[in-house]
């Protein structure tokens, strides 16, 4: 292990080495600091409880068996996302849970006809103060209508806050082709919302 | 009727660029132009309004991860890792 660049080596990486090296203990204490973090990526991702719990079973044995496939070239975390977003995807194919999903394509984007609808202002108040139980359930049933691949774009960059480069290379995808998911996912989801967001006269 | 369509057209341009993750504090005559239509433009204003706060309403929204979970992933690492 050459750790000539990195002289006093952080917690995590060190909990990392030691796991690879058949420590049970320290691959213990990975799943504790980060199964929170996989587990809600898992749930904004498929939001469901049952599957978040399945995702987040999966990820850890993936982990388990991977992890000298990490190479610390990424942060932890980051290598931790791709994992349950393949997961994700992986299931979305076996269930075909897809079928519940709406088709998105050119005629999801922006539009002219639609601009009208734009003027109409939202609530203003904060976030934290709007959700409740019932717009909990609206931002569900909205997310779970996008086909996988945008939910998973969406949840990484604007959820998660990851950067759009990452993004892109976690799920293979060109920064443009990453750019368009994204614009659809928040389009959608935006025009999902607009009947309980918007001020009413 | 013609200014309008043009009109109209520009707001699409610009919502599809600042929709679309891509920066408008750049020093790009693009930029410019799109920050300018943002200051006199309302419905572009209301929509952006709309799009953050969505992107907001969803970061807001955390999950309570389930007491067992932590259990849950041993079994599974338990029963699946074990001839590993
Ligand atoms: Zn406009």
């Amino acid at each position: 292990m050459d750790h000539s660049d990195n002289s006093v080596q952080d917690p995590e990486s060190k909990l990392i080495d030691l796991a690879k090296q058949g420590d049970g203990k320290a691959f213990g204490e990975l799943v504790k600091q980060f199964e929170d973090t996989v587990y809600s990526f898992a749930f904004k991702v498929c939001r469901d409880h049952e599957k978040a719990v399945e995702t987040a079973q999966d990820t850890f044995v993936n982990v388990y068996l991977k992890l000298n496939q990490f190479d610390g070239k990424s942060k932890f975390s980051t290598w931790l996302y791709s994992i349950v977003a393949n997961n994700c995807l992986m299931k979305r194919r076996k269930t075909k849970l897809e079928e519940s999903s709406v088709s998105i394509d050119e005629s999801s984007d922006i539009r002219v006809d639609d601009l009208v609808s734009y003027i109409v202002p939202w609530d203003p108040d904060p976030a934290e103060t709007l959700l409740t139980n019932e717009l909990k359930n609206v931002l569900d049933e909205a997310i779970k209508k996008l086909p996988m691949e945008y939910r998973v774009v969406f949840v990484m960059r604007d959820v998660e806050q990851m950067a759009g480069e990452e993004v892109a290379e976690v799920l293979g995808l060109s920064l443009p082709a990453m750019k368009s998911r994204l614009r659809r996912a928040r389009l959608f989801l935006r025009n999902e919302l607009r009947p309980y967001m918007e001020v009413k006269p | 009727m013609n200014e309008h369509a043009n009109a109209a057209l520009h707001c699409v341009d610009v919502l599809k660029h600042v929709c679309g993750d891509n920066d408008i504090y750049n020093d790009t005559p693009l930029c410019r132009e799109i920050r300018k239509h943002l200051d006199h433009c309302p419905g572009c204003t209301n929509f952006l309004q709309s799009m953050n706060k969505t992107i907001e309403l969803y970061q807001h929204y955390h999950p309570n991860v389930p007491a067992d979970l932590h259990a849950k992933v041993v079994e599974a690492l338990r029963h699946r890792t074990q001839d590993k």
